[in-house]
């Protein structure tokens, strides 16, 4: 079976954003990926509870998080906000150290085995805060997404 | 080495952190022609692993299956940052459990 890409679109996209917490990143993200018809209310429920339970906050270059879960997706997708102000999340490896996240990757992922490329590559992007900083300063959801579709290779479905 | 030494990765959810850390460990065991069998898990599943020789988690867990597998935390082999010396404590720990 060959790789699927991944859904993204313009409005799966918020920059400069204000939020308090991880929470409400999250319901936002998510909520915007379910008017999209990607993901089930089940996807934003099981989501918060996964954040609590086993943070998702990484101490790259660029300060980020990365929520997701399978539960409740209908499709892969991403959905991306920049940060006004960074957002306090806990570091995914449960240290309980505060990651002050400026963008926030949110993913529906259902089979991961076929989307070894796309999750590759992103991983890969994560770890080089040029490539992430590019993405925290662009100025439209049209201008993040080209930049993330050449960070990745063109592994993202933006038109669709 | 008597037998494949098995490693179980593990993540909060069992997907996308644990894909990555996965295809990084089978990259180096490759390298080192170690031979291996890996399979992918969620951090609440390890005191059931009992086919676990090495556990490695993404995050801090005080779980460990029933044979007391050594639980190491790969977080490292995802964000790349420490990687090297994730890569030596993983082959370090091999080497002890193949000799026991």
């Amino acid at each position: 079976m060959g790789e699927s890409q991944m859904k993204t679109n313009e409005r799966l996209v918020l920059l400069n954003q204000r939020f308090e917490n991880p929470a409400e990143v999250i319901s936002r993200l998510a909520g915007m990926a379910k008017e999209e018809g990607l993901v089930e209310e089940l996807f934003v429920v099981k989501l918060l509870e996964r954040e609590i339970e086993y943070p998702t906050g990484l101490p790259m270059p660029v300060p980020l998080a990365i929520p997701h879960i399978s539960d409740g997706c209908c499709e892969p997708f991403v959905s991306i906000a920049t940060l006004a102000e960074p957002v306090l999340f806990k570091n995914m490896d449960r240290s309980g150290e505060n990651i002050p996240a400026k963008i926030v990757f949110l993913f529906g992922i259902l089979d991961p085995k076929n989307q070894l490329s796309v999750l590759r590559r992103f991983a890969r992007a994560f770890a080089n805060g040029d490539d992430v900083g590019r993405l925290v300063a662009a100025k439209s959801p049209a201008a993040l997404l080209r930049e993330l579709d050449g960070i990745l290779e063109g592994m993202l479905d933006i038109s669709w | 080495m008597a037998h494949s030494v098995h490693i179980c990765v593990c993540c909060g959810g069992g997907i996308f952190t644990t894909t990555v850390v996965t295809e990084e460990i089978e990259n180096l065991l490759k390298s080192k022609k170690i031979p291996y069998v890996i399979s992918p898990h969620k951090i609440t599943e390890i005191p059931n692993l009992t086919e676990a020789d090495i556990i490695v988690a993404t995050g801090k867990t005080s779980s460990t299956n029933k044979n007391g597998a050594p639980v190491l935390i790969g977080l490292p082999m995802f964000t790349g940052i420490g990687k090297e010396e994730f890569g030596q404590l993983l082959l370090d720990t091999i080497a002890k459990v193949s000799s026991d």
